[in-house]
């Protein structure tokens, strides 16, 4: 079952390699015959990429998986870490909280959030939201420097990339809209 | 003498008021994105990019500059004195300069890494001033055979060099040429991967997935992982206490040694600082007078990582200026300045008069901000170790927001914004599954290079693909670069034989 998990990325790249190679394979372009087409480049890179697929498919299914190759700095690292271990105090050791896919997910959710909120609701709104919010999912537990925090770094972004590096930023849409400009205003941007 | 000419003007661009307060402001970025948590030293680029957009070319190539050294050494100070390294960079002073804190000498151990940056610096600027120009000189004749060779050198040895396994960092980088080919592609105009999809017709630009897979997936990383809530303590007494000229002298053939490898390291496309940092320790290791001290605590275990990582900064410049091929992640945000800027750096650079100057000013910056950074890191150090102290869950918020203000301003469209969350959730993906990133990101950055200098030669020499092994540059550099994605592979061969061996 291991070998199974282990090869799936794996499989899951291969097939999604094939379908992009069928694509490749309908590209139309107008040019001479006897060269190379624009197909031929995106072609060569599929093919090297489904020959990596099946290699570490078959390492995984076939034989279990056995050591990969790995790069000249993973090597030096891994040299590093057995030399620290050996004059490290345990105490020592970084400590952090358990890994969490609940919190990724609500990162995640978050950000996409804000992507999509950020056109009607306006930058300086969706912004001071995503931020509060996102402090909170990443665990900081003080709500009130959490929402100052927020507000202050949102106002200290319009400023800086509005009136100093002239970044356009979103407006929002109605009352959001009417909002930034009043905001805008009384910065002198118009 | 007509370098030193053209460097004393470039002092004279970069000793403005405005340039010079734009090299102030890099430092003390770089330092703080150093020892931020949650911060590393191509995130802090990435994060500075968007503040250049206003900026005329030389005062943005100065403040990135400006962060991509000093990043090479803020790392240091948390590394020596709480056993918390920036990045990967730092890791081999854990060996020798925390257990030298640890003996009662912190300050010492911060004098030499002080010391070791300064010198390191200083050589790989002069480096630079003196080989680019005879470099792109060079460049100037090389044809599209040699250049294709040189990117796919470069290809090689990021999949070598890195991190991972070697496949992985393969599947990577296709994964990254592939992203390139997105769009119309230049020779036939012919549409390729777009899906009909308008925002695809016009590709996808490398910025996107440099700012995604490293800057929102490192953020997904480590918020799947969990921050760090545990404070280094900053009660204890700082300072730093250079070395003596005679102790400086006892260890010039470390600096030497060190120097060397780092700018060579800094050369090759694909090592960078981190490399540098670890071939350079183990050069000391296998050649040091005091090589069986290594790890105890001593100078000699502080200067040559330190040396290396921030000599390999002029190393990096070399083939980005000469030849406009990035050979690391900041250097890839430094040329994505300069094209922003309407610069194509290139051989061709040093050929114009105004882009000469530019060239030299950033030289002359070089210079001053080594100068600088020591000075800040000799008398700010008790406000940047304060800085440890700043939770990551706010950083990291701030971080996003930095991350999809660079994406949203390059083009002014909202779109971009769904391109870097989607290449950041695959940054973690990489992450989570072990693909290095930065295969990836240089594939989609020198894809269309890659891809234009092959299309070229295949159609100037009639579909003879064995022209990049007969004509002798091309030859020579094609080799190198089997060689290069041969070497694990046989290490890893001699590794199993020795096991097998043992057994």
């Amino acid at each position: 079952m291991r070998r199974f998990a282990r090869a799936a990325p794996y499989a899951a790249l291969a097939a999604f390699t094939l379908w992009l190679y069928a694509v490749a394979g309908r590209i139309e372009y107008v040019g001479p015959p006897d060269r190379i087409g624009p197909d031929f480049w995106p072609k060569a890179i599929l093919g090297l990429l489904g020959l990596l697929c099946a290699y570490e498919i078959a390492k995984h299914l076939v034989f279990g998986g056995p050591p990969s190759v790995s790069g000249v700095l993973q090597t030096l690292m891994e040299e590093a870490v057995e030399a620290s271990a050996a004059t490290d105090d345990a105490d020592d050791a970084p400590r952090a909280e358990p890994s969490s896919w609940r919190r990724l997910a609500a990162g995640v959710a978050a950000m996409l959030g804000y992507v999509l909120a950020v056109e009607p609701l306006g930058f300086f709104v969706a912004t001071s939201a995503f931020l509060a919010g996102f402090m909170r999912i990443g665990g900081y537990q003080r709500w009130g420097v959490a929402l100052s925090v927020a507000l202050a770094g949102s106002f200290a972004m319009v400023v800086i990339f509005m009136k100093v590096v002239y970044v356009s930023l979103p407006l929002g849409a109605g009352p959001f809209r009417a909002l930034s400009i009043a905001l805008l205003a009384m910065l002198g941007v118009r | 003498m007509e370098v030193l000419a053209q460097l004393g003007v470039g002092f004279a661009h970069v000793l403005t008021p405005v340039n010079l307060a734009v090299l102030f402001i890099g430092l003390v970025l770089g330092l703080l994105v150093a020892v931020l948590p949650g911060l590393t030293l191509v995130m802090g680029v990435v994060l500075a990019l968007p503040f250049t957009y206003a900026m005329d070319v030389t005062p943005a190539i100065i403040l990135l500059t400006a962060m991509y050294v000093t990043g090479t050494y803020g790392g240091a100070l948390t590394a020596i004195l709480f056993r918390v390294p920036g990045e990967p960079i730092d890791v081999p002073l854990l060996w020798d300069g925390y257990p030298m804190a640890r003996n009662g000498e912190p300050a010492k151990a911060l004098g030499w890494t002080l010391f070791a940056a300064f010198a390191g610096g200083m050589v790989s600027a002069c480096v630079m001033v003196v080989a680019s120009e005879p470099i792109a000189r060079i460049a100037l004749g090389l044809s599209t055979p040699e250049y294709f060779a040189i990117i796919f050198f470069g290809l090689a040895s990021v999949v070598s060099l890195g991190g991972g396994s070697v496949v992985n960092a393969l599947i990577s980088l296709c994964l990254g040429l592939l992203v390139s080919t997105v769009g119309v592609d230049a020779t036939y105009g012919a549409e390729r991967f777009a899906f009909g999809v308008p925002m695809l017709l016009d590709g996808i630009e490398y910025l996107l997935v440099m700012v995604g897979a490293y800057g929102i997936g490192e953020v997904f990383t480590r918020l799947y992982f969990g921050y760090d809530r545990t404070a280094a303590s900053t009660g204890q007494a700082l300072g730093t206490k250079l070395p003596s000229p005679r102790e400086i002298g006892a260890l010039r053939m470390v600096l030497v040694r060190s120097s060397v490898v780092g700018v060579i390291v800094g050369v090759v496309p694909g090592a960078g600082a981190t490399i540098a940092s670890f071939v350079s320790y183990g050069v000391e290791g296998q050649y040091g007078r005091r090589r069986e001290a290594l790890g105890s605590g001593i100078p000699e275990g502080i200067v040559a990582p330190q040396t290396a990582a921030t000599s390999s900064v002029g190393g990096a410049m070399i083939p980005l200026l000469t030849m406009g091929i990035p050979g690391s992640g900041a250097t890839a945000i430094i040329l994505g300045a300069f094209l922003l800027h309407g610069v194509q750096p290139g051989p061709q650079i040093f050929s114009d008069p105004e882009q000469s100057q530019m060239v030299y000013a950033v030289f002359a910056s070089m210079f001053l901000g080594v100068l600088g950074m020591c000075l800040i890191g000799y008398f700010a150090i008790k406000l940047l170790v304060r800085v440890l102290r700043f939770p990551e869950a706010i950083v990291s918020a701030f971080v996003v927001m930095f991350c999809f203000i660079g994406a949203f301003a390059a083009r002014n469209n909202l779109s971009d914004l769904d391109v870097i969350a989607a290449f950041g959730i695959l940054g973690f993906l990489f992450e989570r599954f072990r693909f290095p990133i930065a295969p990836l990101v240089l594939g989609s950055i020198l894809g269309p290079l890659a891809e234009s200098t092959f299309m070229t030669t295949m159609i100037s020499f009639d579909n003879d693909w064995t022209v990049f092994f007969t004509r002798p540059v091309s030859g020579v550099i094609t080799a190198l670069a089997l060689v290069a994605l041969g070497y694990p592979v046989l290490r890893h061969l001699r590794a199993r034989r020795k096991i097998d061996a043992d057994s």
